[in-house]
């Protein structure tokens, strides 16, 4: 039984234009131990995916369902307070985007770390050596617990970031571009980080990134995103080996490598419009390969054993 | 590559710019952003800075553009000292030197039209004609493949998709005619699948009006395919300079060997191993460390030199140009180690 089995999940938000279609019909699953790679360019619904996860869902929803199995409960029908007692960040954690720019700056680092443990009722003394021992675990000095966010440079507060996200020991964290305002060494110290927690923590990871050399780093599977649905899912040795998916396969072109001649390639066009999508398949207008059938919407479907794709090229008849 | 031997249109000798930075109530730190960078571009060449933040890349272009004053050093453009002129005869350099910046949602004005956007520069400059400025707009949203040209003039940003944007951004650099452009990270807020785009635009207007560039990144890789040589910044320095592929194939510096190490690829095997990977953060401004700036994190340093001085910048190889005392090691600082090793 996987740790997380998503089935035709839903999201969708209410706007003066129509319902914008975030996340339109999305099904995967992570077993235990596992990193997934979510991999979507902007406005593909990727941080929306985690949003419906986590049910951190904004006032303007429209359209909410589908199922989430965690460790074989579906989380729909609980309310939003047995949610939050049992599930969210005890089950599920996150580390949204941007939040190591989101420290309230004038409390110091270790009470925030500590406060998701007393809201839990652990004494205070037990959860600061907890907090100690976390915040060495994500290569952190004790120190910092007394320190302030302004005090720690960008990489020591995703560090504080992560810590936070284990604080009540998860066995499944989501991480939002973890590293997205990060220079290229200290992003390189953080996925060094999250190689190591998985390995010596088993921990699950849903990486949500919208580059795919980054996952390559941490992921063994991949799942690529595009216009609200997952277009490929596979393992990451077959998405990057043999893409079935032309629009995986030009995402993989268009990625610069240091140690080829081949110049990176592009996309024309840009990605769909989520309150009106192509009503077939939603990379047709872009596609090198489209043909007679695409005008259609094709299904996800398994092409080789645990290689998914929704497109015509593989549907046989 | 486009001669770099020949007349440059921009030369750069020893360009500061420091500046102080408040502290506390009353106090102030000096910031070295550019400290003493000496460098040539040659016409219809792209010359990559690559550096993280911190490293003072930003800086050094704006203070090419005088859009930031340096504080000592010499800028020379197209045979001419622009370091310290007035503002007033800056007319025709404000012409000829043009910017596109990171942000193409940042950077455009939602009140504007495309057209009112690509027009403001002529405005700016003043003397062209109606019919001039419509001509001109025109042409410059046709050369960055925005057509039709006439349906592209009237929208607005809003109506656009990020690398639409930065084409408009682009047409307005374009439509004064410029010879230099400095690009700060142009495609850096661009969608993965659609960045070449840009980038192969920027190269074929390089090649088909001998356009120069300075492209500022932090993208190694972007860099090795778009520029014809690349310099990496630390601290205000060029620590190393070169043919974009030798840079990237036979890099010198350990700054620039961590780089490459640290860049993400898309290669399955890499889920498996540890990058090896410096420790330390990125570089303060503020905190210049003596010597070579870069000693503190630096895998091979040397004790007894690196801390103590600073190295210069010396040709080693055809073009390739490296600051580190690994290379070549002269007798003078040996001798000295061997007596601080005593």
């Amino acid at each position: 039984m996987p740790l997380l089995d998503v089935r035709d999940l839903v999201l969708h938000y209410a706007t003066p234009r129509g319902p914008v279609r975030a996340v339109d019909g999305v099904s995967f699953g992570l077993e235990a131990g596992e990193a997934l790679g979510l991999i979507g360019e902007s406005g593909s619904g990727k941080t929306s995916l985690a949003v419906a996860l986590m049910r951190t869902l904004p006032k303007n929803v429209a359209r909410y369902e589908g199922q989430i199995r965690f460790q074989g409960r579906d989380l729909m029908p609980l309310s939003e307070d047995a949610l939050r007692r049992e599930v969210r960040w005890k089950g599920i954690s996150m580390v949204f985007q941007g939040a190591m720019n989101a420290f309230n700056p004038v409390l110091r680092v270790g009470q925030q770390v500590i406060e998701r443990m007393l809201v839990e009722g652990i004494p205070r003394p037990q959860a600061r050596r907890r907090a100690e021992k976390l915040l060495q675990r994500v290569g952190l000095p004790i120190e910092v617990y007394d320190r302030y966010p302004h005090e720690l440079s960008g990489g020591m507060k995703q560090r504080v970031v992560i810590a936070m996200a284990l604080a009540l020991e998860p066995p499944l964290v989501i991480l939002d571009e973890p590293t997205s305002a990060l220079d290229v060494v200290v992003q390189a110290q953080i996925m060094n980080l999250l190689k190591e927690l998985r390995r010596e923590m088993g921990l699950s990871m849903l990486f949500i990134t919208h580059d795919l050399a980054l996952a390559s780093d941490l992921c063994d599977r991949v799942a690529v995103v595009y216009g609200g649905q997952i277009r490929e899912l596979g393992s990451l040795e077959g998405l990057l080996e043999r893409p079935l998916d032309p629009y995986t396969q030009g995402l993989l072109a268009s990625i610069p490598r240091l140690h080829s001649d081949r110049m990176p390639a592009f996309l024309p066009g840009a990605p769909p419009d989520l309150v009106s999508p192509p009503p077939g398949c939603r990379f047709l207008p872009r596609c090198p390969k489209a043909f007679a059938r695409c005008p259609q919407p094709p299904a996800l479907v398994e092409v080789e054993p645990g290689h998914l794709a929704r497109c015509w090229l593989y549907a046989g008849d | 590559m486009p001669g770099t031997d020949m007349d440059p249109i921009l030369s750069l000798e020893n360009l500061q710019v420091h500046f102080r930075a408040r502290q506390g109530l009353l106090g102030s730190i000096p910031i070295r952003a550019v400290d003493g960078v000496s460098l040539e571009l040659g016409r219809g060449e792209t010359l990559a800075v690559v550096g993280e933040s911190g490293s003072g890349k930003t800086t050094l272009g704006r203070a090419t553009l005088r859009l930031i004053q340096a504080t000592g050093g010499r800028i020379r453009f197209e045979g001419e000292e622009i370091t310290r002129s007035p503002e007033r005869s800056l007319k025709s350099f404000r012409r000829r030197a043009q910017a596109i910046f990171q942000d193409p949602y940042a950077s455009l004005s939602p009140y504007m039209s495309v057209f009112q956007i690509v027009e403001e520069p002529l405005l700016v400059q003043g003397g062209f004609s109606a019919g001039e400025r419509q001509r001109r707009v025109i042409q410059a949203l046709r050369s960055v493949r925005l057509q039709p040209a006439q349906e592209f003039a009237a929208k607005f940003p809003h109506q656009l998709s990020g690398g639409q944007r930065q084409r408009v951004g682009l047409a307005r650099a374009l439509v004064l005619e410029p010879h230099y452009i400095v690009a700060d990270e142009p495609v850096s807020m661009i969608d993965a699948s659609s960045r070449a785009e840009i980038l192969y635009l920027l190269r074929e207007l390089q090649s088909a009006r001998g356009l120069s560039f300075l492209f500022i990144t932090h993208d190694l890789a972007s860099a090795r395919h778009f520029a014809d040589r690349i310099a990496v910044m630390y601290l205000g320095r060029i620590v190393e300079l070169a043919p974009a592929r030798e840079l990237i194939d036979r890099p010198l510096h350990p700054y620039t060997q961590a780089l490459l190490r640290a860049v993400p690829e898309p290669d399955a095997h890499n889920r498996l191993r540890m990058r090896e990977v410096i420790g330390g953060e990125p570089p303060n401004a503020a905190r210049v460390p003596p010597g070579c700036a870069f000693h503190p994190r630096c895998p091979k340093i040397i004790e007894g030199i690196c801390q103590a001085t600073r190295p210069e910048l010396v040709e080693i190889g055809p073009g390739h140009r490296v600051a580190c005392h690994l290379y070549p090691v002269s007798e003078n600082l040996a001798d000295n180690a061997a007596k601080q090793g005593r």
